[in-house]
């Protein structure tokens, strides 16, 4: 259980579900400008007023993490290096960013400096969960030191961020936002692709030595795995299957959205277990 | 070239009875859950093989700890100590990640993790290091690297460790009959 690294866990998952939100929010609301008056006014505002608490609660359980909680702010000390002091100092400047973005969404939605503000916190977002990727590509951990590391931490935000928006505004029958919902689709099955091509770059490092050997065994012989794969590979794309087919409603993208979620945490454990539980290393 | 001190490890000659680690233990006062020096055990059945190897924090030239301890808790020191600031830690547990020989440990109960200072009290006192010193059998030897490398001809580097390109360390092992081409 200790190998499983919840408070990382938490943290990752839950602040790339944040920054996701506010990326796929700036493409529907670029693909489809009026999103923001329709019918789902109310729904796409609560998903811009989600981003604040995913990702301080993301930031909140990091905390956890540590031996000392009340001495986290040292973790910003060593800048010049740390890739982990790097995170934090993204996040605390995402978390800035998302604090002024959902105000504007609760206050002034319909402002044009809320959507620049989503469109920076878009950009710094994917760069935050690319530096939170490369804490861990460290060349001594065999298994976390490839390109599959960074694909995961951003495919999980395009992942879970595209399929919250679409459970928001999906079953709006107003041109634009439909063809919004077909984009959003499209992407979810892209994340699915680049999920599935993920994890066979994973399975390729079988072999290469015993320590990236046992990361593939503990990914793939766990049971979790194969919980992972119905819940964030075959609903997303059952359930963009139906957004195509203009046959979603909010309440299924919703309950759909609960599994993935569910799913990408579950991968995220098997991220983590699969290397600490090798600890002691040598 | 900046100094860097090390260990010769002989191997060949251990024959595992861990007094080292106990030593380490007594001299520094680590909690149960803590082994700065641990004697790691290489025996094969097929054929049939024993092979003890003493190893603590190596001291590498350069150390993943260092670089990613997130309080900049690890310093190297003039003599090549690679050594952590106690203070600092906040229990990150990142060098532990980092570090491919386990030589950073976490000690639940502190909330902290600890590792091999080299005993750098006892070397600025003019001793040696306490492992060094206990060693029944000679086995460990304490020492400017490059002297010992003159002196001790070895490997750093044996099948199932760490590759010593990723951080160096300032070791020379005396494999032991197995190990040995």
């Amino acid at each position: 259980m200790e190998a499983w690294e919840l408070p990382l866990v938490l943290f990752t998952v839950l602040g790339q579900w944040g920054i996701g939100i506010a990326l796929m929010i700036t493409i529907a609301e670029s693909v489809a400008p009026s999103i923001v008056d329709s019918a789902n006014r109310q729904n796409i505002r609560f998903g811009g007023m989600m981003v604040l608490p995913l990702i301080a609660l993301g930031l909140l359980f990091s905390v956890f993490h540590l031996g000392t909680p009340f001495a986290a702010y040292k973790a910003l000390f060593n800048l010049g290096t740390s890739m982990l002091s790097l995170e934090i100092l993204a996040f605390i400047i995402v978390s800035a960013l998302a604090l002024v973005y959902s105000y504007m969404w609760w206050k002034n939605p319909d402002s044009g400096l809320r959507r620049t503000i989503g469109i920076v916190l878009s950009v710094v977002g994917i760069i935050a969960i690319v530096i939170s990727s490369k804490v861990y590509t460290m060349p001594t951990r065999l298994g976390w030191d490839s390109w599959e590391t960074i694909a995961a931490f951003l495919l999980t935000a395009v992942l879970l961020g595209a399929t919250t928006v679409a459970a928001l505004v999906v079953g709006n029958k107003a041109t634009d936002v439909m063809k919004a919902n077909k984009v959003l689709a499209v992407i979810i099955l892209l994340a699915v692709v680049g999920i599935v091509v993920t994890l066979a770059g994973i399975s390729s490092m079988y072999g290469q030595s015993a320590e990236q050997s046992a990361v593939v065994i503990g990914t793939f012989a766990n049971g979790m795995f194969f919980v992972r794969l119905l819940l964030s590979l075959m609903i997303p794309v059952i359930m963009a299957a139906y957004i195509l087919s203009n046959k979603a409603t909010n309440n299924l993208v919703t309950l759909g959205l609960g599994g993935i979620v569910v799913g990408e945490l579950l991968g995220r454990v098997l991220f983590y277990s699969s290397t600490m539980s090798q600890y002691p290393w040598f | 070239m900046s100094k860097q001190v090390g260990f010769y490890i002989d191997m060949a000659n251990c024959y595992g009875c861990q007094t080292c680690q106990v030593a380490c233990k007594s001299e520094q006062g680590t909690t149960p859950a803590v082994s700065w020096r641990r004697v790691r055990h290489f025996d094969t059945d097929y054929p049939a093989t024993h092979g003890t190897l003493s190893m603590s924090c190596n001291h590498c030239d350069n150390p993943e700890c260092l670089k990613n301890c997130p309080t900049g808790a690890y310093v190297k020191l003039a003599n090549g100590i690679v050594y952590q600031n106690h203070d600092k830690c906040i229990g990150c547990r990142m060098c532990v990640m980092a570090c491919p020989y386990g030589a950073p440990q976490y000690d639940p109960e502190e909330g902290k993790v600890s590792k091999c200072s080299y005993c750098r009290e006892r070397i600025e006192a003019g001793l040696q290091p306490q492992c060094v010193e206990a060693c029944p059998g000679g086995n460990i030897i304490a020492g400017d690297l490059q002297e010992l490398r003159a002196k001790y001809p070895g490997a750093v580097e044996l099948t199932g460790m760490p590759k010593a390109k990723l951080t160096r360390p300032s070791i020379i092992i005396n494999p032991a009959k197995a190990f040995k081409k």
